[in-house]
């Protein structure tokens, strides 16, 4: 006999003192009748206003959900990138470094991002802790025409949370963070992430 | 929140650490219920791993279709990295569509299989709650409560541990109700009511969550779908028992 066809039977067997523990047929329709009245009772309690949930993410800490923190850093050509003047459309900020192998690896395919989606998103890559001059041949290099700015203290990194490298936030045209992706990204999932923000805004 | 377990000049994902803990853990843990419940234990095992193995591919490879472009420059991009980079539907339908398949072969009895199951999902659910506290993107409402937790400054709800506590009482439920059911399968109807109901009841205190057009909880509403079909599943069970 199977084992299957045992396990059949003994569940036909009433539990131990003789009196089965299982409710009848009559509670169970009256819990079904209770959970439907007072489960949409409370989706009604619990529908969200849309004004006051955006209200309750308005606070500025580096997680997907939160305002992404603000900072200036310099450029590479002396030029200042604010994080609060690209406010109104989507931003990429990709932390990296020179002496980061998986960063080598994704920076192409931030690159091509950058052209595919020109005017549509704003990609950034900020250097984390290195000076100008190492950076400045590593850019030249790999062909980064998108803007580097640079983190040679750290501050912004710390502010943000980074602990490892890569890491890459998505934040929406409202400022907010959607995704935070830590270690390597591809180049698909990088434009998934990118659709997704564009679509968002 | 921990997004990073760093070990030394290695800083290693904790989310997916604990996934991959949680499928260990729901696999071991079908292997238990199954030989508990009599059922056919190396069969019942490989039922669970072939849908879990099916539906990862099957996801992945959806992805890969979808941004065939982007791999197109970058085969190796297919096979790594696997932290991210898969369509969640496609992944679940041919996870279970093979694992019915391989039941049906089999010819594993439904209810009983069920019983096997669904401690070991709700294990995977703790997992993911508990990837969530983690290093997710979830987070609670504002509360200033004993249990309050701190995050960036703002007291909030512990709203993945609310899951982790509802995933924990459902098990409970199960384990309690295989004892005395009088016919397979009400045990895991019962475990998904007791779920499903916690959820539906916790999901309130989430605050990024995925709403409809008109600002309802969609997991508050696919919470309530499966609590009603549990009970009345429950309800029909009952009635053949009796």
């Amino acid at each position: 006999m199977p084992a299957t066809t045992k396990s059949t039977d003994r569940s036909l067997k009433p539990s131990g003192n003789g009196v089965t523990a299982t409710p009848s047929r009559f509670t169970w329709t009256l819990l079904l009748v209770g959970a439907l009245l007072l489960g949409s009772a409370w989706i009604l309690y619990s529908r969200e206003d849309s004004a006051a949930a955006a209200a309750d993410g308005l606070t500025e800490a580096p997680t997907a959900g939160h305002i992404a923190p603000d900072f200036s850093l310099e450029l590479l050509n002396g030029d200042t990138f604010s994080l609060s003047a690209m406010r109104g459309q989507p931003v990429v900020l990709n932390f990296w470094a020179t002496w980061c192998p998986p960063c080598r690896v994704e920076i192409p395919h931030f690159e091509q991002a950058s052209r595919k989606y020109n005017g549509q998103v704003v990609i950034a890559g900020i250097d984390d802790g290195e000076p100008v001059t190492r950076v400045r041949p590593f850019v030249q290099e790999m062909g980064m025409t998108y803007p580097v700015p640079l983190d040679e203290d750290s501050v912004v990194s710390r502010r943000y949370q980074v602990n490892s490298l890569p890491t890459t936030f998505f934040i929406g045209a409202d400022g907010v963070i959607q995704n935070v992706h830590i270690g390597l990204i591809n180049q698909a999932v990088l434009e998934e992430k990118i659709e997704s923000l564009i679509q968002g805004s | 929140m921990l997004p990073t377990l760093d070990l030394g000049p290695v800083a290693l994902p904790t989310a997916g650490l604990v996934y991959i803990l949680g499928i260990w853990l729901a696999l071991t843990v079908v292997e238990r219920s199954a030989a508990r419940l009599a059922l056919n234990v190396p069969v019942t095992y490989n039922l669970a791993a072939l849908g879990l193995a099916v539906g990862v591919i099957a996801a992945r490879l959806a992805f890969v279709a979808r941004y065939w472009d982007a791999y197109r420059q970058n085969l190796v991009g297919i096979v790594w990295p696997l932290t991210s980079g898969f369509s969640l539907l496609p992944g679940l339908i041919a996870g279970l569509a093979a694992a019915f398949f391989y039941a049906r072969a089999k010819r594993l009895p439904a209810w009983p299989t069920l019983d096997a199951l669904v401690p070991a999902l709700l294990v995977a659910l703790l997992a993911i709650s508990l990837a969530d506290f983690l290093a997710g993107p979830g987070f609670g409402e504002r509360a200033d409560l004993l249990w309050s937790i701190d995050l960036f400054g703002v007291r909030r709800h512990p709203v993945q541990i609310y899951e982790i506590v509802v995933g924990l009482v459902a098990l409970l439920a199960w384990r309690r109700a295989v004892h005395s059911q009088r016919l397979p399968g009400q045990a895991a109807l019962m475990a998904l009511a007791v779920y499903s109901a916690g959820r539906l009841f916790v999901d309130a205190y989430r605050a990024n969550v995925s709403l409809t057009a008109d600002g309802y909880h969609v997991v508050q509403i696919a919470s309530l779908g499966i609590l009603l079909a549990s009970l009345g599943l429950l309800a029909r069970r009952a009635t053949t028992a009796d």
